[in-house]
């Protein structure tokens, strides 16, 4: 890890090492040319670039504040993780009004993004993400939302050859708010393997969409792709649409998507009220379980960001 | 009397069929009661009862606990009263840390959760002496454990609520030797004069190692027959048909 005298060796004349605003990178790119192994630094956003040379590794943390009530904000970032690097990201959202962005991230030949998205802003999140990966690039992805009356995470995947990816989302829906994880994979060269899991918890009269497609492209040979969403209702009038798809056109590959939509398990609510907790608690357990079970196989720092998204969603939900 | 089952009556409320029909079964404090029958008797619906599940009407009965009638209380109630059901089918609790899991199992029926480092110390504790590695603590309740370790858990659940009754449905089924012996060893440590136990059971050698003080036999949903250990080895002699 380098200490912040090494950091601002990086950095654009007259900006700190740590919590540095990345306007200071605004008009152009910010190229670690000679950014040593690791690099960890944590920034307020609001547009810019950011590259990992070939072979490095490096951490970046993001807070994207919203605009504030009744303004809009679009932004846009790129992100480059050349060739063999690696890169763990984590954005934060916070605030109100409207964030209308667009990020861009290319995967080099191996390389590897390990990559969260909490958002529990009061506004409006809206957000394209287009992802190019590489040859043996490998993509992991935690989304986790909740607090927005409309959110829209709308992710575009290409995929080229032999490159792994592995998606786990998480909606947390309370009344009048809609939540949607869009998500197109299009795979076009051989020996790709995707996971892809979602699961929406809705309160009485919220509202969740997920949609998901592969796309297997003909020279996609030998795809091993995994699609789920399950939804877990709560209360009256909640409403989860569900569209995983797939269209494929190689002939040799494995596919599967699935669906589910329900209410809480009764024999999984008896077990923990035969262990005397109550009703209450025993619910808010398995909805906590329900959601968590997706968290668990992430970065430290992505669970402790995630976790209490949850855990404030569940007691405004008590409340 | 720890317990006392009076005439006890019971039904599917989905279907309407009368599973339990005229139950009548004591427990004083500090005895080990089994309870063995055929297959379809009614032995597991009576534990289920026992604990409060829904899905069945009492409809004829008492059923007296410490002093109280207690059905038409809630399970999460009789279990903060002392009564632990060991499941014959542990339920798997994705997503939930079975550490923190069994910390807020021992906070609801003490009113307040423990102190987390005595509590681990404790735990840890139990998992050694039903030889279960302490990682078990770390992963989800119940999620890909086998059937053996499924129900050590629940022995461990069980040595750490030290309920006033326990009710072990089938814990012996799908255990090996040596992990029927580690339950037998859990149960024989905990039994005292203050505790009992219902133990559901359709082998005898499980009563080889955790000598009952009577067992029952159920068939029909009524109790037919009542008797020291040597009912248990004349059923595993002679099956059910003599009676």
């Amino acid at each position: 890890m380098l200490n912040a005298a090494d950091l601002e060796k990086f950095l654009p004349q007259g900006e700190t090492a740590l919590h540095t605003p990345l306007r200071a990178v605004r008009d152009g790119t910010w190229k670690m040319a000679e950014a040593p192994p690791l690099l960890s630094t944590s920034v307020k956003c609001e547009s810019g670039s950011f590259v990992v040379p070939a072979g490095k590794k490096a951490e970046l943390n993001i807070e994207w504040p919203l605009p504030g009530g009744g303004k809009v904000a679009a932004r846009q970032l790129h992100i480059a993780v050349e060739d063999g690097a690696e890169l763990t990201l984590l954005e934060l959202f916070k605030g109100q009004g409207w964030a209308a962005d667009n990020i861009t991230i290319t995967l080099g030949t191996g390389a590897k993004l390990t990559h969260a998205v909490v958002q529990h802003a009061e506004g409006i999140v809206t957000r394209t993400e287009n992802i190019s990966m590489g040859d043996n690039a490998h993509y992991g992805r935690l989304a986790v939302q909740s607090s927005s009356r409309l959110a829209r995470l709308d992710v575009a995947l290409t995929l080229q050859s032999n490159a792994t990816v592995s998606a786990a989302g998480v909606n947390l829906c309370n009344a009048n708010q809609v939540l949607d994880q869009t998500m197109l994979l299009t795979l076009n060269g051989p020996g790709n393997r995707c996971s892809v899991q979602q699961r929406n918890v809705l309160a009485a009269g919220a509202h969740s969409v997920f949609q998901g497609k592969y796309y297997v492209g003909q020279k996609a040979q030998k795809t091993d792709g995994y699609m789920l969403v399950n939804n877990l209702l709560l209360g009256d009038n909640a409403l989860a649409f569900g569209k995983p798809e797939l269209e494929i056109y190689a002939d040799d590959v494995k596919c599967s998507h699935g669906a589910s939509t329900g209410g809480l398990n009764p024999e999984q609510l008896f077990y923990m009220k035969a262990r005397g907790i109550g009703e209450a608690a025993a619910k808010q357990l398995m909805v906590a379980g329900f959601a968590e079970e997706l968290l668990a196989d992430w970065p430290v720092d992505f669970i402790a960001a995630a976790q209490p998204v949850v855990h404030t969603w569940l007691e405004s939900l008590s409340a | 009397m720890l317990l006392k089952i009076d005439n006890l009556h019971v039904k599917l409320a989905e279907t309407g069929k009368n599973i339990l029909n005229g139950i009548n079964l004591e427990v004083k404090p500090g005895e080990v009661h089994a309870v063995m029958g055929p297959n379809g008797a009614g032995k597991s619906t009576l534990a289920q009862v026992l604990a409060g599940r829904e899905g069945y009407d009492v409809t004829e009965g008492d059923i007296i606990f410490d002093g109280e009638n207690i059905a038409e209380k809630e399970a999460d109630e009789r279990a903060r009263s002392g009564i632990f059901l060991a499941f014959q089918y542990p339920v798997e609790l994705p997503g939930v840390n079975t550490a923190q899991f069994l910390r807020t199992v021992v906070g609801a029926q003490r009113g307040k959760a423990p102190n987390a480092a005595e509590f681990l110390k404790q735990a840890k504790q139990v998992l050694d002496n039903l030889n279960m590695p302490h990682d078990f603590l770390q992963r989800f309740v119940n999620v890909g454990f086998s059937g053996g370790e499924k129900k050590r858990l629940e022995m461990v659940q069980m040595a750490l609520l030290q309920p006033k009754l326990a009710v072990l449905d089938e814990t012996d089924s799908g255990l090996d030797v040596d992990a029927m012996k580690l339950v037998a060893g859990t149960v024989n440590s905990l039994r005292s004069a203050d505790r009992s136990f219902l133990m559901i059971t359709h082998y005898e050698r499980l009563l080889e190692l955790i000598k009952p003080d009577v067992v029952h036999v159920l068939s029909g949903g009524r109790i037919v027959k009542s008797g020291g250990p040597e009912l248990a080895k004349k059923i595993e002699l002679e099956g059910y048909s003599w009676l």
